[in-house]
């Protein structure tokens, strides 16, 4: 017993007695260990920011294409919807009884290369973000009308927005547009704390600024990349609409482009067409497909503006309005008792994509199904969870290669001290040889290395992994607003002790080669001193 | 005390380095054994502190028959029964002057319980021994062995040989680093605190000069059988 008690003591004297190699040995150990520890800390953190870019949601519905683009589209902005879906569709869905809410998204534009997204004020309630954190305003409060935009956090830090400001957006998602719609600009109503996520870099206006926006009279009309062709009439019904409720002043310009007519129009058609809404879906979904037809030609130019005249008659018309009075119906009835009457009250013709919030999580793969094989219109719907792990795994390379290395440099630090431990054991057999001779057994020589090995190596790991979390500690702050790291959030934890327990059990192995040796010096040399 | 009957040794088979008919120390003896380098007197040294197995006969100290013991047995055997000088570098480098006497006692409950009897605690003991090899003053027990003098050095290994009162010391030319006045205070010191300790002593010298001061006195070429031609050491 009084032997092993000597073992440690004798380690610890010898390592202090050499505590300039011994302390280079744990800082260079120490050193690798903090980079393995805080590349598997951004890693962990990295992924659970990225899975939970959106969190909450049950359902991202788009139109159909790939999982990925869908996600990219409508989580990240990156990238475009290759078709729309009709507010029709929306409609349909998320009335469904399992459907517990549901938040309609319209991109497309932009505003000095930050995406716009046109959605309610119901995407501040739902939107969820990391451990189920929802979006906090920094100042201000969602926008109130089709004039307001909120902005993301990225969005007013880089352009140095304040509330109260004017914005223009232009049409596209170019920094420079060709097109900007001084006409309908947007002042800043509220700004958002920093996410960490592509909250931070949007621009969010309401579904009815987005349509006004795209509702001014003239060149717009014919300047759509891609809007279906019908929109022309049915934008001015609608932003004429909104702009009796809100800017009468507006109103009475846009009047001037002659749809007073349509007006009366539509209030006739919500009579007639009020108690028949499964007719109304009928005719829409066929309009929808007629819809699609178009789209292509918009690609292809704008010069089929006759053939639109063509299509856009009265029939169609009819249709649209028809629709649009029963979307009036239904959305004045949901936001009864909200406050901001007009941004209710503006219907888009379509959206790009959707969110769903379930009653219950089971439910989702049902509505899954439901709108992958929903026939009047392509749809498809992801699991957004399931989809951002998927995106992760392919981007997930990165992050083992990352590991690897870390990993790799913590052994050519371990390789390092075995270096040091044989270089110092031609000095040390004077050493071994007064031990031996004092009554240590080889085995007992054996371990001394040993046990020196593991202190090093533990201690180094101890070092690694404290710094490691005093560093990410200081520089929480930056990590955070630069990269929206919460690195500090997570205390050291299994990972950290697993990191130093290996770290103390492979200095032990890489000691073994030396300890070894020391082994095999003191069966030879006996108590004969080699000098 | 110790006796050595037919022993010899090999290092490979078929060419011993020693062959010894017998040998034999008393209890409390002091034996000088003279043998120039290449004598096989490390090896000897090897056979009585229990590191080396003979090839052949036997090993007994104390006894007790060493080369039928198991290696830990012997190790064992050696921290409580022998004391080792040898002719330098005695002294670990990471250990104070005081913790360096005490070192056997790490090694041996026996010894440091007889270290404890001796001079009330082991750190007493120490003191106690190297104040009576001459080298006194608290501020030494504390100084790292490494600022010794080469003779201060051989004074603290025959302390630690000594503390706890081993039944054999074994000296490897202690003396051959000192010069001519150092040698003989320092034999004549180390033989008294044999003779205080109790312990039997076995010393090996290339210096006939010192034999004066042992009970006795051999010559290990005359002893050793083996036509040695390569040197053992």
């Amino acid at each position: 017993m009084s032997e092993r008690a000597a073992l440690f003591g004798l380690a610890w004297k010898s390592l202090a007695h050499r505590r300039l190699t011994a302390g280079l040995v744990v800082a260079s150990v120490a050193m690798s260990v903090l980079l393995l520890v805080a590349v598997d800390r951004i890693r962990t953190e990295t992924k659970t920011s990225f899975v939970n870019t959106i969190s909450g949601v049950d359902l991202v519905v788009g139109a159909r294409g790939g999982p990925l683009n869908l996600l990219l589209y409508a989580v990240f902005r990156v990238g475009d919807a290759t078709s729309n879906i009709s507010w029709a569709s929306y409609e349909l869905i998320a009335a469904r009884p399992e459907v517990a809410w549901s938040v309609p998204l319209s991109l497309g534009d932009a505003h000095r290369g930050y995406r716009v997204l046109g959605t309610t004020d119901e995407y501040f309630v739902h939107y969820r973000y990391g451990r189920d954190r929802t979006l906090a305003f920094e100042t201000g409060k969602p926008f109130a009308n089709a004039r307001e935009a909120v902005l993301g956090a990225e969005v007013a830090a880089a352009l140095g927005y304040a509330l109260g400001d004017g914005i223009v957006v232009s049409h596209g998602i170019g920094d420079v547009s060709f097109l900007h719609h001084d006409d309908a600009p947007f002042t800043v109503a509220g700004i958002l704390a920093y996410t960490g996520t592509p909250v931070d870099r949007t621009v969010h206006v309401s579904l009815a600024g987005i349509e006004a926006m795209h509702a001014e009279p003239g060149e717009e009309d014919h300047g759509h990349d891609g809007d279906p062709g019908d929109e022309d009439d049915l934008d001015h019904d609608e932003h004429h609409d909104a702009d009796d409720h809100a800017e009468h002043d507006d109103g009475d310009e846009h009047r001037d482009a002659g749809e007073h007519a349509d007006a009366e129009h539509r209030e006739d058609d919500a009579e007639h067409h009020h108690s028949d809404h499964d007719e109304d879906h009928d005719e829409h979904r066929d309009h929808d497909e007629h819809r699609d037809g178009e789209h292509d030609e918009q690609h292809d130019g704008h010069g089929t503006d006759d053939g639109h005249d063509d299509h856009a008659g009265d029939d169609d018309r009819a249709d649209h309005d028809g629709h649009a009075n029963h979307d009036h119906d239904e959305h004045d009835d949901r936001h009864a008792d909200d406050h901001h009457g007009d941004v209710a009250e503006r219907q888009p013709d379509a959206i790009t994509a959707f969110l769903v919030g379930m009653h219950s999580r089971p439910l989702a793969l049902r509505l899954q199904r439901f709108v992958n094989e929903y026939d009047s219109e392509p749809l498809m719907a992801i699991l957004p969870g399931a989809t951002l792990q998927q995106l992760w795994d392919l981007v997930g390379v990165v992050e083992t290669a990352l590991v690897s290395v870390a990993v790799l440099v913590v052994v050519a630090g371990l390789i390092g001290m075995t270096t040091t431990l044989l270089a110092g054991l031609a000095e040390r057999r004077r050493e071994m040889a007064v031990l031996r001779a004092v009554g240590a057994g080889r085995g007992w020589v054996f371990g001394l290395l040993i046990v020196e090995a593991t202190m090093l190596a533990a201690a180094a790991g101890i070092v690694g992994a404290a710094a490691a979390h005093g560093a990410m500690f200081a520089g929480r702050a930056v990590l955070e607003d630069r990269f929206g790291l919460a690195l500090a959030g997570g205390a050291p934890g299994l990972f950290d002790l697993a990191v130093v327990v290996g770290v103390t059990l492979a200095g032990a192995l890489a000691a073994a080669f030396p300890a070894w040796r020391a082994y095999r010096y003191s069966l030879a040399d006996g108590l004969t001193m080699r000098v | 005390m110790a006796r050595l009957a037919g022993t010899t040794f090999a290092y490979r088979a078929g060419e011993p380095v020693l062959d010894i008919a017998e040998l034999t120390v008393a209890a409390g003896e002091k034996l000088f054994v003279e043998g120039p380098s290449g004598s096989g007197k490390s090896t000897l040294l090897g056979l009585l502190g229990g590191i080396l197995t003979p090839s052949a006969g036997t090993v007994e100290v104390r006894g007790e028959t060493l080369s039928a013991m198991s290696a830990a047995a012997r190790d064992r055997f050696r921290a409580e029964h022998v004391g080792f000088v040898f002719q330098m570098f005695n002294l670990l480098p990471y250990l104070s002057v005081a913790e360096n006497v005490a070192l056997p006692c790490r090694f041996s409950a026996q010894r440091a319980e007889a270290a404890r009897r001796d001079g009330n605690s082991i750190a007493g003991e120490a003191r106690r021994l190297l104040q009576r090899l001459g080298l006194a003053g608290e501020d030494l027990l504390a100084r790292p062995v490494t600022s010794l003098s080469i003779g201060q050095q051989q004074r603290v290994a025959a302390a630690r040989a000594l503390i706890g009162r081993p039944a054999l010391l074994v000296a490897d030319e202690p003396t051959a680093a000192l010069d001519a006045g150092n040698r003989e205070r320092f034999v004549r010191l180390l033989m008294e605190e044999c003779d205080a300790a109790g312990s039997a002593a076995v010393f090996v010298s290339h210096d006939p000069s010192l034999a004066a001061s042992f009970d006795r006195s051999v010559s290990l070429p005359e002893l050793n059988r083996a036509v040695v031609e390569a040197a053992d050491e």
